[in-house]
Protein backbone atom coordinates (compact mmCIF):
# COMPACT_ATOMS: atom_id res chain seq x y z
CA UNK A 1 0.00 0.00 0.00
CA UNK A 2 1.90 3.25 -0.75
CA UNK A 3 1.61 6.23 1.64
CA UNK A 4 -1.06 8.24 0.59
CA UNK A 5 -3.55 4.82 0.93
CA UNK A 6 -1.81 4.52 4.12
CA UNK A 7 -2.49 7.53 5.59
CA UNK A 8 -6.27 7.42 4.43
CA UNK A 9 -6.67 3.71 5.92
CA UNK A 10 -5.99 5.22 9.34
CA UNK A 11 -8.10 8.11 9.25
CA UNK A 12 -10.32 5.93 10.31
CA UNK A 13 -8.73 2.43 11.43
CA UNK A 14 -5.76 4.17 13.08
CA UNK A 15 -3.27 1.04 13.99
CA UNK A 16 0.11 1.92 15.98
CA UNK A 17 1.86 -0.71 15.45
CA UNK A 18 1.60 0.39 11.58
CA UNK A 19 2.18 3.77 12.14
CA UNK A 20 5.55 3.71 14.61
CA UNK A 21 6.74 1.37 12.04
CA UNK A 22 6.11 3.99 9.26
CA UNK A 23 7.69 6.97 11.52
CA UNK A 24 10.59 4.60 12.41
CA UNK A 25 10.90 4.39 8.23
CA UNK A 26 10.57 7.86 8.31
CA UNK A 27 13.21 8.55 10.55
CA UNK A 28 15.61 6.36 9.05
CA UNK A 29 15.31 7.87 5.89
CA UNK A 30 16.31 11.11 7.04
CA UNK A 31 19.40 9.57 9.06
CA UNK A 32 20.79 7.88 5.78
CA UNK A 33 19.32 10.70 3.44
CA UNK A 34 21.65 12.78 6.29
CA UNK A 35 18.72 15.66 6.83
CA UNK A 36 19.71 15.35 10.51
CA UNK A 37 21.47 18.75 11.70
CA UNK A 38 24.24 18.78 13.83
CA UNK A 39 22.59 20.23 16.48
CA UNK A 40 19.61 17.42 16.60
CA UNK A 41 23.25 14.68 16.75
CA UNK A 42 23.94 16.85 19.52
CA UNK A 43 20.46 16.55 20.95
CA UNK A 44 20.06 12.65 20.26
CA UNK A 45 23.96 12.10 22.07
CA UNK A 46 22.50 14.28 24.93
CA UNK A 47 19.42 12.15 24.97
CA UNK A 48 21.41 9.05 24.77
CA UNK A 49 23.65 9.83 27.51
CA UNK A 50 20.47 10.65 29.87
CA UNK A 51 19.38 7.44 28.78
CA UNK A 52 22.90 5.58 29.35
CA UNK A 53 23.10 7.23 32.51
CA UNK A 54 19.55 7.05 33.91
CA UNK A 55 19.41 5.64 37.14
CA UNK A 56 19.56 1.75 36.87
CA UNK A 57 20.51 -0.96 39.38
CA UNK A 58 23.69 -1.52 40.36
CA UNK A 59 24.32 -4.62 39.20
CA UNK A 60 22.55 -3.83 35.96
CA UNK A 61 26.21 -3.98 33.95
CA UNK A 62 27.98 -6.59 31.97
CA UNK A 63 31.45 -4.70 32.69
CA UNK A 64 30.41 -4.88 36.80
CA UNK A 65 30.16 -8.26 36.56
CA UNK A 66 32.96 -8.94 34.89
CA UNK A 67 34.28 -6.57 37.94
CA UNK A 68 32.61 -8.97 40.55
CA UNK A 69 34.39 -11.75 39.93
CA UNK A 70 37.85 -10.59 40.67
CA UNK A 71 35.93 -9.29 44.01
CA UNK A 72 33.85 -6.64 45.86
CA UNK A 73 34.54 -3.63 44.47
CA UNK A 74 31.61 -1.86 44.98
CA UNK A 75 31.30 1.55 47.17
CA UNK A 76 30.42 -0.04 50.81
CA UNK A 77 30.08 2.82 53.30
CA UNK A 78 28.26 0.75 56.11
CA UNK A 79 30.75 -0.42 58.85
CA UNK A 80 29.77 -4.35 58.60
CA UNK A 81 31.53 -4.67 62.62
CA UNK A 82 31.65 -8.22 64.07
CA UNK A 83 33.67 -10.45 66.02
CA UNK A 84 34.67 -13.90 66.54
CA UNK A 85 36.34 -13.34 69.45
CA UNK A 86 33.65 -13.66 72.24
CA UNK A 87 32.58 -11.37 74.91
CA UNK A 88 35.52 -9.50 74.78
CA UNK A 89 35.36 -8.58 70.86
CA UNK A 90 31.43 -7.93 71.65
CA UNK A 91 32.78 -5.18 73.87
CA UNK A 92 35.33 -3.98 71.43
CA UNK A 93 32.69 -3.53 68.83
CA UNK A 94 30.22 -2.08 71.13
CA UNK A 95 32.67 0.75 72.14
CA UNK A 96 33.38 0.99 68.00
CA UNK A 97 29.72 1.56 66.71
CA UNK A 98 28.50 3.29 70.19
CA UNK A 99 31.55 5.47 71.36
CA UNK A 100 34.03 5.80 68.33
CA UNK A 101 31.84 5.79 65.42
CA UNK A 102 29.53 8.55 66.84
CA UNK A 103 31.91 11.46 66.98
CA UNK A 104 33.66 10.24 63.64
CA UNK A 105 30.07 10.65 61.83
CA UNK A 106 30.71 13.57 60.28
CA UNK A 107 34.02 13.05 58.54
CA UNK A 108 32.10 9.73 57.24
CA UNK A 109 29.26 11.74 56.00
CA UNK A 110 31.89 14.30 54.06
CA UNK A 111 33.36 11.11 52.81
CA UNK A 112 30.14 9.71 51.73
CA UNK A 113 29.10 12.44 49.31
CA UNK A 114 32.87 12.40 47.52
CA UNK A 115 32.58 8.62 47.36
CA UNK A 116 29.10 8.24 46.04
CA UNK A 117 30.24 10.89 43.29
CA UNK A 118 33.30 9.22 42.91
CA UNK A 119 30.82 6.04 42.52
CA UNK A 120 28.39 7.71 40.03
CA UNK A 121 31.19 8.81 38.29
CA UNK A 122 32.93 5.39 37.38
CA UNK A 123 29.16 3.75 36.55
CA UNK A 124 29.01 6.39 34.13
CA UNK A 125 31.95 6.06 32.53
CA UNK A 126 31.73 1.72 32.76
CA UNK A 127 28.42 2.45 31.03
CA UNK A 128 29.50 4.58 28.02
CA UNK A 129 31.97 2.55 27.36
CA UNK A 130 29.61 -0.37 27.29
CA UNK A 131 27.31 0.99 24.95
CA UNK A 132 29.90 2.36 22.64
CA UNK A 133 31.38 -1.12 22.54
CA UNK A 134 28.14 -2.70 21.68
CA UNK A 135 27.27 -0.19 18.98
CA UNK A 136 30.91 -0.43 17.71
CA UNK A 137 29.79 -4.34 17.59
CA UNK A 138 26.72 -3.62 15.74
CA UNK A 139 28.30 -1.33 13.26
CA UNK A 140 31.24 -3.67 12.71
CA UNK A 141 28.42 -6.31 12.14
CA UNK A 142 26.69 -4.48 9.18
CA UNK A 143 29.85 -3.28 7.83
CA UNK A 144 30.44 -6.92 7.33
CA UNK A 145 27.42 -7.90 6.10
CA UNK A 146 27.37 -4.71 3.55
CA UNK A 147 31.02 -5.81 2.38
CA UNK A 148 29.89 -9.44 1.69
CA UNK A 149 26.80 -8.47 -0.38
CA UNK A 150 29.17 -5.84 -2.14
CA UNK A 151 31.51 -8.95 -2.89
CA UNK A 152 29.16 -11.29 -3.86
CA UNK A 153 27.36 -8.94 -6.27
CA UNK A 154 30.58 -7.98 -7.87
CA UNK A 155 31.81 -11.44 -7.99
CA UNK A 156 31.68 -13.00 -11.87
CA UNK A 157 28.48 -15.46 -12.35
CA UNK A 158 29.92 -19.27 -12.75
CA UNK A 159 30.03 -20.52 -16.42
CA UNK A 160 26.80 -22.93 -16.91
CA UNK A 161 28.29 -26.68 -17.02
CA UNK A 162 26.98 -27.88 -20.75
CA UNK A 163 24.75 -30.74 -20.44
CA UNK A 164 25.99 -33.16 -22.00
CA UNK B 1 -20.34 -8.60 52.15
CA UNK B 2 -17.80 -6.43 55.04
CA UNK B 3 -14.74 -5.40 52.85
CA UNK B 4 -11.77 -2.82 54.31
CA UNK B 5 -9.91 -1.41 51.82
CA UNK B 6 -6.02 -0.15 53.58
CA UNK B 7 -4.20 2.33 52.01
CA UNK B 8 -1.31 4.35 53.38
CA UNK B 9 -3.38 8.05 52.73
CA UNK B 10 -6.79 8.86 51.79
CA UNK B 11 -8.98 12.17 51.39
CA UNK B 12 -10.93 13.97 48.36
CA UNK B 13 -8.08 16.20 48.23
CA UNK B 14 -5.40 13.93 47.59
CA UNK B 15 -4.76 13.33 44.25
CA UNK B 16 -1.75 10.81 44.20
CA UNK B 17 -2.48 7.42 41.19
CA UNK B 18 -2.75 4.61 43.93
CA UNK B 19 -5.09 7.30 46.60
CA UNK B 20 -7.50 7.93 43.48
CA UNK B 21 -8.05 4.76 42.66
CA UNK B 22 -8.74 3.08 46.34
CA UNK B 23 -10.99 6.09 46.56
CA UNK B 24 -12.93 5.73 43.69
CA UNK B 25 -13.02 2.00 44.12
CA UNK B 26 -13.93 1.70 47.50
CA UNK B 27 -16.88 4.11 46.76
CA UNK B 28 -17.98 2.08 43.86
CA UNK B 29 -17.87 -0.93 45.87
CA UNK B 30 -20.14 0.63 48.13
CA UNK B 31 -23.12 0.27 46.49
CA UNK B 32 -22.99 -3.30 46.81
CA UNK B 33 -21.09 -4.37 50.01
CA UNK B 34 -20.53 -2.75 53.15
CA UNK B 35 -17.03 -0.95 52.81
CA UNK B 36 -14.49 0.90 55.44
CA UNK B 37 -11.25 2.27 54.68
CA UNK B 38 -8.64 1.69 57.39
CA UNK B 39 -5.77 4.77 56.62
CA UNK B 40 -3.43 7.13 58.75
CA UNK B 41 -3.83 10.46 59.60
CA UNK B 42 -0.74 11.68 57.16
CA UNK B 43 -1.46 13.73 54.29
CA UNK B 44 2.45 15.04 52.96
CA UNK B 45 3.22 12.07 50.72
CA UNK B 46 7.05 12.92 51.22
CA UNK B 47 7.35 13.82 55.07
CA UNK B 48 3.69 11.82 55.91
CA UNK B 49 3.11 14.90 57.81
CA UNK B 50 -0.40 14.81 59.87
CA UNK B 51 -2.90 16.68 57.51
CA UNK B 52 -6.27 14.59 58.90
CA UNK B 53 -7.66 13.66 62.55
CA UNK B 54 -7.59 10.40 64.02
CA UNK B 55 -10.50 8.55 64.31
CA UNK B 56 -13.64 7.97 61.97
CA UNK B 57 -15.34 9.90 59.44
CA UNK B 58 -17.29 9.04 56.16
CA UNK B 59 -16.10 10.48 52.98
CA UNK B 60 -18.25 10.67 49.85
CA UNK B 61 -20.43 7.37 51.32
CA UNK B 62 -17.99 5.42 52.62
CA UNK B 63 -16.65 5.37 56.35
CA UNK B 64 -13.07 5.81 57.16
CA UNK B 65 -10.79 5.12 60.18
CA UNK B 66 -7.41 7.16 60.74
CA UNK B 67 -4.82 6.02 62.90
CA UNK B 68 -2.01 7.96 64.12
CA UNK B 69 1.38 7.59 62.30
CA UNK B 70 4.49 7.08 65.22
CA UNK B 71 6.88 9.23 63.16
CA UNK B 72 7.20 11.82 60.33
CA UNK B 73 9.25 9.96 57.52
CA UNK B 74 13.04 11.06 58.43
CA UNK B 75 14.06 11.76 55.18
CA UNK B 76 18.08 11.00 56.15
CA UNK B 77 17.36 7.70 56.92
CA UNK B 78 15.38 6.67 54.48
CA UNK B 79 17.95 7.26 51.97
CA UNK B 80 20.81 5.75 54.15
CA UNK B 81 18.98 2.60 54.09
CA UNK B 82 17.70 3.45 50.36
CA UNK B 83 21.13 2.98 49.29
CA UNK B 84 22.24 0.38 51.52
CA UNK B 85 19.35 -1.97 50.46
CA UNK B 86 19.46 -1.17 46.74
CA UNK B 87 23.01 -1.13 45.92
CA UNK B 88 24.59 -3.02 48.83
CA UNK B 89 24.54 -6.69 48.15
CA UNK B 90 25.10 -7.41 51.98
CA UNK B 91 22.00 -6.20 52.99
CA UNK B 92 19.87 -8.62 54.79
CA UNK B 93 16.26 -9.15 54.65
CA UNK B 94 15.49 -7.26 58.03
CA UNK B 95 17.44 -4.05 56.64
CA UNK B 96 14.69 -4.71 53.80
CA UNK B 97 11.73 -4.98 56.42
CA UNK B 98 13.71 -1.78 57.87
CA UNK B 99 13.33 -0.09 54.78
CA UNK B 100 9.42 -0.60 54.63
CA UNK B 101 9.69 1.09 58.02
CA UNK B 102 11.75 3.88 57.20
CA UNK B 103 9.17 4.48 54.09
CA UNK B 104 6.48 4.42 56.27
CA UNK B 105 4.14 5.63 57.05
CA UNK B 106 4.87 3.60 60.34
CA UNK B 107 1.41 3.33 61.94
CA UNK B 108 1.11 0.25 64.42
CA UNK B 109 -1.89 1.38 65.82
CA UNK B 110 -3.53 0.51 62.33
CA UNK B 111 -1.77 -2.94 62.49
CA UNK B 112 -3.25 -3.72 66.33
CA UNK B 113 -6.54 -2.91 64.70
CA UNK B 114 -6.12 -5.72 61.76
CA UNK B 115 -5.07 -7.89 64.38
CA UNK B 116 -8.16 -7.48 66.57
CA UNK B 117 -10.62 -7.14 64.17
CA UNK B 118 -9.83 -9.51 61.88
CA UNK B 119 -12.84 -11.58 62.44
CA UNK B 120 -14.93 -8.58 61.65
CA UNK B 121 -14.23 -8.18 58.20
CA UNK B 122 -14.41 -10.54 55.22
CA UNK B 123 -12.11 -9.52 52.96
CA UNK B 124 -9.02 -7.20 53.25
CA UNK B 125 -8.12 -4.51 49.88
CA UNK B 126 -4.39 -3.66 50.22
CA UNK B 127 -3.05 -0.76 48.25
CA UNK B 128 0.42 -0.31 47.15
CA UNK B 129 2.65 -2.81 48.45
CA UNK B 130 5.67 -0.85 49.46
CA UNK B 131 4.00 0.88 52.08
CA UNK B 132 4.28 -0.17 55.80
CA UNK B 133 0.09 -0.59 56.17
CA UNK B 134 0.21 -2.71 53.38
CA UNK B 135 3.44 -4.71 53.56
CA UNK B 136 2.70 -5.12 57.61
CA UNK B 137 -1.14 -5.18 57.74
CA UNK B 138 -1.76 -8.04 54.48
CA UNK B 139 1.07 -10.08 56.66
CA UNK B 140 -1.57 -10.49 59.74
CA UNK B 141 -4.43 -11.43 57.62
CA UNK B 142 -2.85 -13.08 54.33
CA UNK B 143 -5.46 -15.86 54.08
CA UNK B 144 -8.55 -12.79 53.40
CA UNK B 145 -6.38 -10.23 51.70
CA UNK B 146 -6.72 -8.98 48.26
CA UNK B 147 -3.28 -7.04 47.16
CA UNK B 148 -3.64 -4.42 44.74
CA UNK B 149 0.53 -4.05 44.23
CA UNK B 150 0.41 -0.78 41.77
CA UNK B 151 3.98 -2.24 41.09
CA UNK B 152 6.35 -0.01 39.04
CA UNK B 153 9.67 -1.27 37.44
CA UNK B 154 12.11 0.36 40.35
CA UNK B 155 14.69 -0.78 42.41
CA UNK B 156 11.93 -1.31 45.20
CA UNK B 157 10.01 -4.26 43.95
CA UNK B 158 13.28 -6.18 43.44
CA UNK B 159 13.84 -6.37 47.15
CA UNK B 160 13.53 -9.49 48.27
CA UNK B 161 10.83 -9.44 51.05
CA UNK B 162 8.71 -8.70 48.57
CA UNK B 163 9.67 -11.81 46.23
CA UNK B 164 7.81 -13.99 49.05
CA UNK B 165 5.07 -11.33 49.99
CA UNK B 166 3.59 -11.10 46.17
CA UNK B 167 2.60 -14.93 46.71
CA UNK B 168 1.15 -14.00 50.56
CA UNK B 169 -2.07 -12.76 49.28
CA UNK B 170 -5.18 -14.96 48.36
CA UNK B 171 -5.82 -12.35 45.47
CA UNK B 172 -4.20 -9.81 43.46
CA UNK B 173 -5.71 -7.21 41.22
CA UNK B 174 -3.72 -5.52 38.83
CA UNK B 175 -3.69 -2.66 37.16
CA UNK B 176 -2.11 -3.67 33.34
CA UNK B 177 -0.76 -6.43 32.01
CA UNK B 178 2.31 -5.11 32.27
CA UNK B 179 2.25 -4.82 35.83
CA UNK B 180 1.15 -8.55 36.17
CA UNK B 181 4.17 -9.55 34.23
CA UNK B 182 6.50 -7.26 36.28
CA UNK B 183 5.08 -8.74 39.79
CA UNK B 184 5.24 -12.30 38.10
CA UNK B 185 8.73 -12.13 37.31
CA UNK B 186 9.75 -10.83 40.65
CA UNK B 187 7.86 -13.18 43.13
CA UNK B 188 8.93 -16.91 43.77
CA UNK B 189 6.95 -19.55 42.55
CA UNK B 190 3.48 -18.86 41.20
CA UNK B 191 1.20 -16.10 41.89
CA UNK B 192 -2.30 -16.55 43.64
CA UNK B 193 -5.24 -15.79 41.41
CA UNK B 194 -5.20 -12.53 40.05
CA UNK B 195 -7.55 -10.44 37.66
CA UNK B 196 -6.72 -6.79 35.42
CA UNK B 197 -8.96 -4.36 36.38
CA UNK B 198 -7.58 -1.09 35.17
CA UNK B 199 -9.84 2.28 36.17
CA UNK B 200 -13.07 3.18 34.81
CA UNK B 201 -12.85 7.24 34.05
CA UNK B 202 -16.18 9.29 35.02
CA UNK B 203 -16.15 12.52 33.18
CA UNK B 204 -17.78 15.62 35.31
CA UNK B 205 -20.62 16.48 33.46
CA UNK B 206 -20.81 20.39 31.99
CA UNK B 207 -17.65 21.02 30.40
CA UNK B 208 -16.95 24.16 28.54
CA UNK B 209 -13.67 23.81 26.84
CA UNK B 210 -14.22 27.67 25.37
CA UNK B 211 -14.61 29.27 28.27
CA UNK B 212 -11.68 27.48 30.16
CA UNK B 213 -9.03 28.71 27.28
CA UNK B 214 -10.61 32.23 27.91
CA UNK B 215 -10.30 31.94 31.76
CA UNK B 216 -6.66 30.55 31.05
CA UNK B 217 -5.58 33.48 28.18
CA UNK B 218 -4.72 30.49 25.80
CA UNK B 219 -5.16 31.47 22.05
CA UNK B 220 -2.61 28.62 20.28
CA UNK B 221 -3.41 24.88 19.88
CA UNK B 222 -1.12 23.51 22.43
CA UNK B 223 -0.20 19.82 24.07
CA UNK B 224 -0.91 19.43 28.01
CA UNK B 225 1.04 17.04 30.98
CA UNK B 226 -1.23 16.77 33.65
CA UNK B 227 0.04 15.67 37.13
CA UNK B 228 3.17 16.14 39.43
CA UNK B 229 5.72 18.15 37.62
CA UNK B 230 8.50 16.38 38.46
CA UNK B 231 11.87 14.87 37.87
CA UNK B 232 10.84 11.29 38.22
CA UNK B 233 7.60 11.97 35.90
CA UNK B 234 10.24 12.91 33.10
CA UNK B 235 9.22 16.49 32.96
CA UNK B 236 12.49 17.57 32.82
CA UNK B 237 13.43 15.23 29.69
CA UNK B 238 9.96 16.91 28.28
CA UNK B 239 11.35 20.43 28.33
CA UNK B 240 14.38 19.91 26.94
CA UNK B 241 12.64 18.29 24.03
CA UNK B 242 9.75 20.39 24.00
CA UNK B 243 11.98 23.61 23.96
CA UNK B 244 14.67 21.95 21.41
CA UNK B 245 11.37 21.36 19.75
CA UNK B 246 9.68 24.66 19.42
CA UNK B 247 13.12 26.36 18.60
CA UNK B 248 12.80 24.41 15.19
CA UNK B 249 9.25 26.70 14.52
CA UNK B 250 7.53 23.79 12.68
CA UNK B 251 4.52 24.16 14.49
CA UNK B 252 2.56 26.30 16.05
CA UNK B 253 1.81 24.92 19.44
CA UNK B 254 2.34 25.53 23.21
CA UNK B 255 2.65 22.94 26.18
CA UNK B 256 0.46 23.63 29.13
CA UNK B 257 1.05 21.94 32.10
CA UNK B 258 -1.51 21.42 35.05
CA UNK B 259 -0.68 19.92 38.52
CA UNK B 260 1.48 20.23 41.66
CA UNK B 261 4.81 21.61 40.78
CA UNK B 262 8.14 19.90 42.01
CA UNK B 263 10.50 20.85 39.44
CA UNK B 264 11.38 24.28 38.44
CA UNK B 265 9.39 25.03 35.17
CA UNK B 266 11.25 26.96 32.17
CA UNK B 267 10.51 30.66 31.98
CA UNK B 268 9.63 30.63 28.32
CA UNK B 269 6.73 32.26 26.33
CA UNK B 270 5.61 28.27 24.56
CA UNK B 271 5.50 26.79 28.29
CA UNK B 272 2.42 27.80 30.34
CA UNK B 273 2.11 26.55 33.78
CA UNK B 274 -2.02 26.46 35.29
CA UNK B 275 -1.19 25.35 38.92
CA UNK B 276 -3.46 22.79 40.23
CA UNK B 277 -6.88 22.26 38.46
CA UNK B 278 -10.27 21.11 39.80
CA UNK B 279 -11.17 17.99 38.27
CA UNK B 280 -13.97 19.40 36.11
CA UNK B 281 -10.59 21.69 34.61
CA UNK B 282 -8.72 19.22 34.11
CA UNK B 283 -11.09 17.63 31.76
CA UNK B 284 -12.02 21.02 29.94
CA UNK B 285 -8.16 20.90 29.96
CA UNK B 286 -8.20 18.09 28.26
CA UNK B 287 -11.11 18.35 25.96
CA UNK B 288 -9.50 21.51 24.49
CA UNK B 289 -6.32 20.71 24.18
CA UNK B 290 -4.69 19.00 20.86
CA UNK B 291 -2.84 15.61 22.75
CA UNK B 292 -1.78 14.89 25.88
CA UNK B 293 1.77 14.34 26.06
CA UNK B 294 2.92 11.39 29.30
CA UNK B 295 6.90 11.32 29.75
CA UNK B 296 6.96 9.25 32.71
CA UNK B 297 9.24 6.42 32.69
CA UNK B 298 7.74 4.47 35.62
CA UNK B 299 3.75 3.95 35.41
CA UNK B 300 1.94 0.98 37.21
CA UNK B 301 -1.02 3.09 35.17
CA UNK B 302 -1.07 6.34 34.10
CA UNK B 303 -5.16 7.49 35.15
CA UNK B 304 -5.06 10.67 32.88
CA UNK B 305 -3.58 8.81 29.69
CA UNK B 306 -7.40 6.92 30.42
CA UNK B 307 -9.25 10.07 30.91
CA UNK B 308 -7.67 11.75 27.54
CA UNK B 309 -8.66 8.95 25.90
CA UNK B 310 -11.87 9.07 27.60
CA UNK B 311 -12.41 12.75 26.07
CA UNK B 312 -11.55 11.49 22.81
CA UNK B 313 -7.70 12.76 22.45
CA UNK B 314 -5.19 10.88 20.86
CA UNK B 315 -2.06 10.32 23.59
CA UNK B 316 1.98 10.85 22.86
CA UNK B 317 3.99 8.92 25.82
CA UNK B 318 7.27 7.38 26.33
CA UNK B 319 7.85 4.46 25.30
CA UNK B 320 10.27 3.33 27.53
CA UNK B 321 7.71 2.87 30.32
CA UNK B 322 6.13 -0.76 29.19
CA UNK B 323 3.34 0.26 30.81
CA UNK B 324 2.31 3.54 28.71
CA UNK B 325 3.95 1.74 25.31
CA UNK B 326 1.44 -1.53 25.99
CA UNK B 327 -1.28 0.79 26.80
CA UNK B 328 -0.83 2.71 23.45
CA UNK B 329 -0.64 -0.02 21.62
CA UNK B 330 -3.36 -2.07 22.92
CA UNK B 331 -5.65 0.93 22.68
CA UNK B 332 -4.54 1.89 19.40
CA UNK B 333 -4.74 5.65 21.06
CA UNK B 334 -1.59 7.35 21.17
CA UNK B 335 2.07 7.20 20.22
CA UNK B 336 4.85 6.75 22.22
CA UNK B 337 8.60 7.72 21.70
CA UNK B 338 12.12 6.98 23.18
CA UNK B 339 14.45 9.16 22.03
CA UNK B 340 14.42 12.33 20.83
CA UNK B 341 14.08 12.05 16.92
CA UNK B 342 10.76 9.93 17.77
CA UNK B 343 9.31 12.83 19.75
CA UNK B 344 9.68 15.05 16.72
CA UNK B 345 8.83 12.56 14.44
CA UNK B 346 5.89 11.50 16.56
CA UNK B 347 4.41 14.87 17.42
CA UNK B 348 5.35 16.62 13.83
CA UNK B 349 3.06 13.43 12.45
CA UNK B 350 0.17 13.87 15.12
CA UNK B 351 0.03 17.78 14.37
CA UNK B 352 0.33 17.18 10.59
CA UNK B 353 -2.76 14.87 10.50
CA UNK B 354 -5.63 15.91 12.37
CA UNK B 355 -8.43 13.50 11.35
CA UNK B 356 -5.58 10.67 12.48
CA UNK B 357 -5.11 12.01 15.41
CA UNK B 358 -8.74 12.42 16.33
CA UNK B 359 -9.08 8.74 15.01
CA UNK B 360 -6.72 7.76 17.74
CA UNK B 361 -8.44 9.75 20.09
CA UNK B 362 -12.08 7.91 18.99
CA UNK B 363 -9.78 4.24 19.42
CA UNK B 364 -8.76 5.46 22.82
CA UNK B 365 -12.34 6.13 24.06
CA UNK B 366 -13.45 3.04 22.63
CA UNK B 367 -11.22 0.58 23.82
CA UNK B 368 -12.01 2.62 27.26
CA UNK B 369 -15.72 1.92 26.78
CA UNK B 370 -15.21 -1.57 25.84
CA UNK B 371 -13.42 -2.45 28.39
CA UNK B 372 -13.11 -0.33 31.42
CA UNK B 373 -16.56 0.02 33.30
CA UNK B 374 -17.39 0.47 36.70
CA UNK B 375 -20.00 -2.84 36.30
CA UNK B 376 -17.15 -4.82 34.84
CA UNK B 377 -14.43 -3.88 37.60
CA UNK B 378 -16.80 -4.47 40.22
CA UNK B 379 -17.72 -7.88 38.67
CA UNK B 380 -14.00 -8.71 38.66
CA UNK B 381 -13.42 -7.95 42.15
CA UNK B 382 -16.42 -9.92 42.84
CA UNK B 383 -15.35 -12.71 41.09
CA UNK B 384 -11.95 -12.84 41.98
CA UNK B 385 -12.94 -13.08 45.86
CA UNK B 386 -15.72 -15.43 45.41
CA UNK B 387 -12.64 -17.69 44.01
CA UNK B 388 -9.86 -16.88 46.52
CA UNK B 389 -11.57 -15.80 49.75
CA UNK B 390 -13.71 -18.40 51.98
CA UNK B 391 -16.00 -17.09 54.36
CA UNK B 392 -17.52 -18.12 57.79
Amino acid sequence: MNETALLEKWKTAPRVDDIMRYLQKRIDNRRRTGILFDDEIRTELGIWLTEVLADRPADDSTLQHYLDTLGEWRLQLHPHLATHRGLPGKVFVWIKKRILYPPLRWIVEQVEVNAWRQDRLNLALLRVLEETVIENGRLKARVARLEKAEADRSAPAPEETPVP
Amino acid sequence: MKIAFVIHRYAKSIVGGSEFHCRRMAEEMASRHEVEVLTTTAEDYVTWKDGFAPGLETINGVKVRRFRIKARRNLVRFKEISDFCFYEKAHTADDEREWVRANGPETPELLQFIRDHKADYDVFVFYSFRYYPSYFGLLEVAEKSILVPTAEEDAAVHLSIFADYFNRPAGALFLTPEEQDLVGRVAHGVLPPSDIIGFAVDIPPGLDAAAFRIRHDLSHPYLIYVGRIDRNKGCDGLFRYFLEYDRRKTHDVDLVLAGTRALDIPNHTRVKYLGFLSDKEKFEALQSSELLVMPSPYESLSIVVLEAWAMGKATLVNGLCKVLRGQSRRSNGGLFFSNFSEFCGGLDFLLENPEIREALGRSGRDWLATNFSWTRLLDKIDDLVGRTIKRS
